[in-house]
């Protein structure tokens, strides 16, 4: 199957999913997911690992290069949105970067202010967005992009998981931007614990 | 500081960004939505900015496509729940359920080709 066969059917799924927009019985819907899981079965069974040998008649996707640039398009999206959106790779550079993958710092650079400074930023996700996340890159794989604090959307906790390097004055925790994390900390610089608490 | 959201664009998640913003906790605000928003969506979000007047601590709101697990780099997931295969099969499950679940595959199977650039 060629790479420009792929396109039509991107497109008739699409207009199924036009179809779809009315109300249609139960019927009519498990013809209609019945008839979405055949043609992607027909490309590749979306439950069932790329290139195996079930795969192996499908050319040019099942080729094991293939699956590698696919992942690293998944982690290159991730990295360009905890960049803001700027493509953190310079023209011309092969996608083929598995750095993160085997346990070192991504070559590519975090964006930078007009200081020369690492953005450092807060990321915040949801249950999807913490499994697309956590899936590909580690928490100082997050460092290494300027995030400083990973939140939980709706966290009762702000301040859990967060990576934090303070010096134990108080001036330094109104950086912090949860008020609720800044008044712990306090309280926990006063009482003299912060040993215990790694700041 | 700055902040990104990586969240699913649900109303729920958009009440939060906005109280966050309202709150005056970080600014400016990355928004990004694992899938694309729907209209209607946008528009509330639209209107809840403006009427709470955080306008211009919003820098960015982009659509990804990226509503799917990559687990390995030959294995993904659309990460659709535990009772994704009763909700279709079973019988008690509503024609609003169904259709969610739906949109959910459909749209997961699109980011995929989406990132895989087919």
């Amino acid at each position: 199957m060629s790479a420009s066969d792929a396109t039509p059917r991107l497109i008739s799924l699409e207009d199924h999913r036009c179809q779809w927009g009315g109300s249609p019985g139960h019927e009519s819907i498990h013809l209609r997911v019945l008839l979405l899981i055949t043609q992607c079965w027909r490309c590749q069974p979306p439950w069932c690992r790329f290139g195996t040998a079930r795969s192996v008649g499908c050319g040019q996707l099942s080729h094991p290069a293939t699956a590698t640039a696919r992942a690293d398009q998944h982690t290159a999206s991730i990295e360009k949105i905890l960049n803001l959106n700027h493509d953190p790779r310079p023209a011309g550079e092969s996608h083929h970067d598995t750095s993160s993958a085997n346990g070192l710092l991504s070559h590519s650079a975090p964006i930078l202010n007009e200081d020369g400074e690492p953005i450092w930023k807060v990321l915040v996700f949801d249950n999807m967005g913490r499994d697309v996340i956590s899936s590909v890159l580690r928490v100082n794989d997050l460092r290494s992009w300027g995030v400083t604090i990973h939140l939980y959307v709706r966290s009762s906790d702000p301040c859990s998981g967060a990576p934090l390097t303070l010096g134990p004055q108080k001036h330094q925790c109104r950086s912090i931007p949860d008020p609720r994390c800044a008044r712990r900390l306090s309280r926990r610089t006063d009482s003299r614990q912060h040993q215990t608490h790694h700041l | 500081m700055p902040v990104v959201y990586l969240v699913e664009p649900t109303p729920a998640n958009i009440k939060l960004i906005t109280s966050d913003l309202t709150r005056g906790l970080y600014s400016p605000a990355y928004v990004n939505f694992l899938s694309s928003i729907p209209r209607p969506l946008l528009e509330d979000f639209a209107a809840q900015i403006a009427s709470t007047g955080t306008a211009e601590h919003i820098a960015q709101v982009y659509d990804q496509y990226l509503n799917f697990i990559v687990a390995e780099p030959d294995l993904f997931s659309l990460g659709l729940g535990k009772d994704a295969y009763y909700k279709i099969n079973s019988a008690h499950t509503s024609d609003e359920d169904l259709d969610a679940i739906v949109d959910k595959i459909v749209s997961g199977l699109f980011s995929v080709c989406v990132t895989m650039g087919m």
